[in-house]
This record gives C-alpha cells, structure tokens and sequence, in this order.
C-alpha cells in the first residue's frame, strides 16, 4: 500500500479534519503519526480503536502485515510553543 | 597516558540506564520535581525501546546501523509495534497500544528545558492534570 493510499483511507473513514500525517516506511509497514483536531477529547484508547478499526475495515488482516504503529495527536498536542528568549 | 577508546552502547547497557533514569524519576517525582521527573521517565522509556531495537535489529547489533544520534521518543514509539511488542491478537487488550499512544501525547522532545511549571500548565491544559 502506498502511503498516499494509507493517507487516504484514514482520513476518510475517520472523517479527519484538516490531517497531517507524519508516516514513514520502517520495514515493510507504514508507521508514525497524523495530526488532526478530529482526536480532541478523544481517550487515548478510542484514538488507537478508531485507527485500527478503519485499517481494519479496510485491510483486514493485511491491516497488521502493512501498517505498524500510528499515533493520534490533535495540533496542540503535536505543537508545543516554548518562550523564544529568556527575559 | 592512557588512550580511551570509545564503544557503542548494548543492549544492556540501554536497560540498565532505563532502569537508572526510571529510580531517578521516582525520586524526583518523590521530592515535588514534575519537570525532572518526566523527562527522566521519558528517557528510561527511551532506554527502553533503544535497548529492543538493539536486540531485536540485527543492523543495530553489529554496528551497520547507529542508534546513537537522532529518533526522539515520539518517533521511537512509532517502532513498537515493529518489534513485535504488539500482535495482531492482543493489540486492543493488553493495552500497550493505548499506553504507548499516552506517552507519545504527553511527551514533547524540549521536555528538559521546560519548568515544572511549564509542564503542570500545558498538561493541565491538554487536560492531563487537575488542580489540587
């Protein structure tokens, strides 16, 4: 599976908003992160659910054969804004 | 004088430095230091999954592949289910998955820059923590 395809099918089985996806090949699975504010106030258990139930959906049990781990994270989870200078 | 030669760290030597940061986050976790505290539970997290990847990749284990420079935690979390840490069987019950999502969410690489302060705010922000 490309990783556009990859991109695809998550944003639109989990209706993203807006998605940044972070991915790379490690191996012969997909894996890294996507950044959307569809995860807010989601738990961290829901936000993995929902990822694999979508590959899953799709893939089925080539789901796990071609993506490795992927983590959820909404924009201000993903950004942290440190001072630029000490006063 | 003596000449020193450099050698790569192992496998063992990524656990045991886990280990090490892991009592050291306890302590300062003990004595009020949140900030410190974190970024060394974060570090024996680290320690951890290096001290896997050298184990389990063989390119690791012989020196044709460095562990030594780049790959912040979050991107090392991003490993796990390559290790084989995760089967397709237990993925949604032994809740690794769900753990390893938690600390890719609360952690942030200038974690060892930031005050205590800084870190109780942003986590209360993000909803991690409550005050009182």
């Amino acid at each position: 599976m490309s990783k556009v395809k990859l991109q695809e099918l998550l944003t639109d089985r989990l209706g993203l908003t807006d998605p940044i996806f972070k991915l790379e090949k490690i191996g012969s699975k997909w894996a890294g992160s996507v950044i959307s504010e569809t995860f807010h106030a989601k738990s961290d258990r829901d936000r993995q659910r929902l990822i694999w139930d979508a590959l899953t959906a799709e893939l089925g049990d080539q789901s796990v054969q071609q993506v490795g781990t992927v983590l959820a994270y909404t924009p201000r989870e993903w950004n942290v804004e440190l001072p630029e200078r000490v006063a | 004088m003596a000449k020193l030669h450099a050698r790569n760290l192992n496998g063992e030597d990524y656990r045991k430095g886990a280990l090490e940061r892991l009592s050291d986050a306890r302590i300062l976790l003990d004595t009020g230091q949140l900030a410190g505290s974190a970024s060394n539970a974060g570090r024996a997290v680290e320690g951890m999954l290096r001290a896997v990847i050298w184990k389990r990749d063989p390119d690791v284990r012989t020196g044709q592949k460095s562990l030594v420079a780049g790959h912040d935690l979050r991107e090392l979390l991003t490993h796990v289910r390559n290790l084989g840490l995760l089967s397709s069987f237990e993925r949604q019950e032994d809740g690794l998955e769900e753990l390893v999502q938690q600390i890719g969410r609360l952690w942030f690489n200038n974690m060892r820059f930031v005050s205590s302060r800084f870190l109780e705010t942003r986590w209360y922000n993000l909803g991690e923590v409550r005050k009182g």
